[in-house]
Order: C-alpha cells, then structure tokens, then sequence
C-alpha cells in the first residue's frame, strides 16, 4: 500500500467538493469520492476521449493538441493562436483557467514559445499558465500564476495561490508556494501513482 | 452610449464593452477576448498601443472620467478600477488596483498585487508582494516601452 502523500487536503475539500482532491486517506479508511455529475450536453466528447466543455474558450484549435481523455472545463481559455499547445493525456483543467503560450525574445525579436503540458496534470480554477513547459503529474492549484518560461518537472505540487517568478525551474518532487513561489516541502515518489489515480478516477 | 474606436486598435470579437458612457480607445491598441471594459458610471479614455489581455476588467465605478494613459501591459485577470493610470504601466497577472488610487508612468505592479483605494504609486515604481508584505522599489529605469512595442509588433503580424 503506497504511503499518504505528506501534504493532504483539508477534509472539507476531500469529501471531493474539488477535482484536485477525489480521495483522502484518513485514519487508514479510504473515503469515497463524491461522484461530480456534468451535464452531457454541456461537453464535448472526442474521439480520444477528451471531455470539452462547449463553454470553454479555443483560439487557434489548429495549434491545440490535446493527447486523450482530457477534461475542459467550462470557462477555459487556451490561445492556440500564439503558439503551439499540447495537452497531455488524462489532464484535468477547471473552471477560467487561462493557458497561454509565453513570449521570448530570441535575436532581437519577440516570439510566442509552444506551451506543453504533460499527462494526468490537474490545473484547478482560476490559473493562469503562462509556463514554457509543464511535465507530467503536476497539481496546480487554485488561483495559481504560473509566470512565463516557467519550466516545471514531474511531480510538482503548486499550492493554491501561489506567484512563480518568470523562468522558474521547479525540481521533481517538490512542493512550490507563496509569491513569489519557493520550494517549501517535498512529495515522496509514490506520488506519481497517487497523480495517475487521482485524475484516472476523476475521470 | 458612444464607442469611439480608433481605426488602428485590434479587438476582436469576444471583447465585452460595457456600459452606458464613452469608451474611448485609442490607436494600436489591442484587447485581448474576454477582456470587459466596463464604463458604469463614468467615461473610460484608454490610450495608444496598449495591451489589454484576457479576463483583463477595466471598471469605472465613479463618475468622473478615467484616463489610462499610452503603452500600458495589462496582463491576464487584472482588474483596473483607478481613475488615473500613467502611460508605460505594467500590470501584471491577477494584479488589482481599487478605486480611489493613482498609479504614475513606468511602473510595474507585480503579481497578484493589490492596490487600495487611496494610494499613490508614483513613477517608475515596482510594488511586488515578498511573501506576505508588499514592497516597494524605485526602479532607475524600465524597458517597459521596449517591451510592449516588440510585444504589440509580433502580435498584431499573428493576431486575428
């Protein structure tokens, strides 16, 4: 049995009020995950199995990859239009969350850097993304400011309201926060797996 | 109810300009979709070559005219409610300014940053938030211009 992750949610927010926390191991009992019911009409299934919502904002769609049952939510805006957008597979994006590729100055000239996110990420409400590259099994939380040619590793937490500095690095197995964002813990290997559940099971 | 749009800004369609007074928008500049202009109560006169991006809310909640000036870089989720913003301004994500506050030129409000009602930033400013506190830090100078021209150039080549 694999070790609870060192940073748990608070049980409020286990009772899988938020897709950033379906399951929540208290005391050795695994709790339910609240079954979180959508509106079929209001998605869109593809062919992959990526669930979009019809409320969320594409620009550029030619340029959005999204690898396979990914989750849209309603209110999302991902500009395809600057750059390049690749979307890995079982990810899951809430509610006005902003994707959109950073800019760079290469040669005396300003161009849009293609943004990439890896698989089973979670990007909950309200974020802005403006990273150069997301690895898999990142959980980014609410209200985030990922700032630009951000590169995370896998397996990186982002508490909730944090602020990352343009070009932060952020290791592999650790836990980002505060603004402007420092590493402030570390999560154990194991938490790759606790990731592939979460979004699988959300899913 | 009168838009005056000059014929050099980019906007596409999915901006929102709300209200009933003047929104006077000035050339080169582009709004980004889903950015709102709101002119509730009062006029709203945004300057030349600025840049608005999404879910980017310029309020006027008073009744006096609010004026921001030219190149300003208004990044994703700011809110502007201020009657007075300089010229070469940038705000960056999720930034907030309230009512009754005055930012001058070339600053650089940083993330997340808040400004009350009644403050005063003044020129070449950089107010950024250091863990819980708010600092703030007189710049010699900032490549602000140079930044959002090279900005607002790539962008109205690959834009709409």
């Amino acid at each position: 049995e694999t070790p609870p992750p060192p940073h748990h949610p608070t049980p409020a927010r286990a009772r899988g009020a938020r897709p950033g926390a379906p399951m929540e191991r208290l005391g050795g009992a695994v709790l339910e995950p609240k079954k979180i019911l959508f509106e079929n009409k209001a998605y869109i299934q593809t062919k992959l199995g990526n669930k979009i919502s019809k409320r969320s904002i594409l620009y550029g769609t030619s340029k959005i990859r999204v690898l396979g049952k990914t989750i849209l939510e309603p209110g999302v805006i991902i500009r395809g239009d600057l750059a390049t957008v690749d979307l890995g597979k079982n990810c899951i994006v809430c509610e006005d969350s902003v994707i959109r590729p950073p800019d760079q100055r290469y040669q005396g000239k300003l161009i849009f850097v293609p943004l990439k996110i890896g698989n089973h990420c979670v990007i909950e409400k309200g974020s802005v993304i403006q990273a150069a590259k997301i690895s898999d099994y990142v959980h980014i939380g609410e209200n985030c400011v990922i700032g630009k040619r951000c590169m995370i590793s896998s397996c990186v937490k982002i508490l909730d309201d944090t602020v990352l500095a343009p070009n932060t690095v952020c290791p592999p197995f650790t836990v980002f926060g505060g603004s402007p964002g420092k590493c402030v813990g570390r999560l154990p290997p194991s938490y790759q797996l606790y990731c592939i559940e979460k979004t699988a099971l959300y899913y | 109810m009168s838009r005056k749009i000059d014929k050099k800004a980019l906007i596409p369609p999915r901006v929102i300009l709300k209200g009933q007074f003047e929104i006077e928008i000035g050339p080169g500049t582009v709004l980004h979709p889903e950015c709102q202009v709101n002119a509730q109560k009062g006029p709203i006169k945004i300057g030349a070559h600025c840049l608005l991006e999404e879910q980017s809310i310029i309020v006027n909640m008073s009744s006096k005219p609010m004026v921001i000036g030219d190149y300003n870089y208004v990044e994703v989720g700011s809110k502007l409610k201020a009657l007075r913003i300089g010229s070469r301004n940038r705000f960056e994500p999720k930034s907030s300014v309230a009512l009754g506050a005055e930012i001058g030129d070339d600053c650089i409000i940083g993330a997340k940053v808040s400004i009350c009602g009644g403050d005063k930033v003044g020129n070449k400013t950089i107010v950024f938030s250091n863990g819980n506190s708010q600092e703030r830090r007189k710049l010699a100078s900032t490549r602000n211009l140079t930044e959002i021209k090279s900005m607002l150039e790539q962008l109205s080549k690959i834009l709409f």
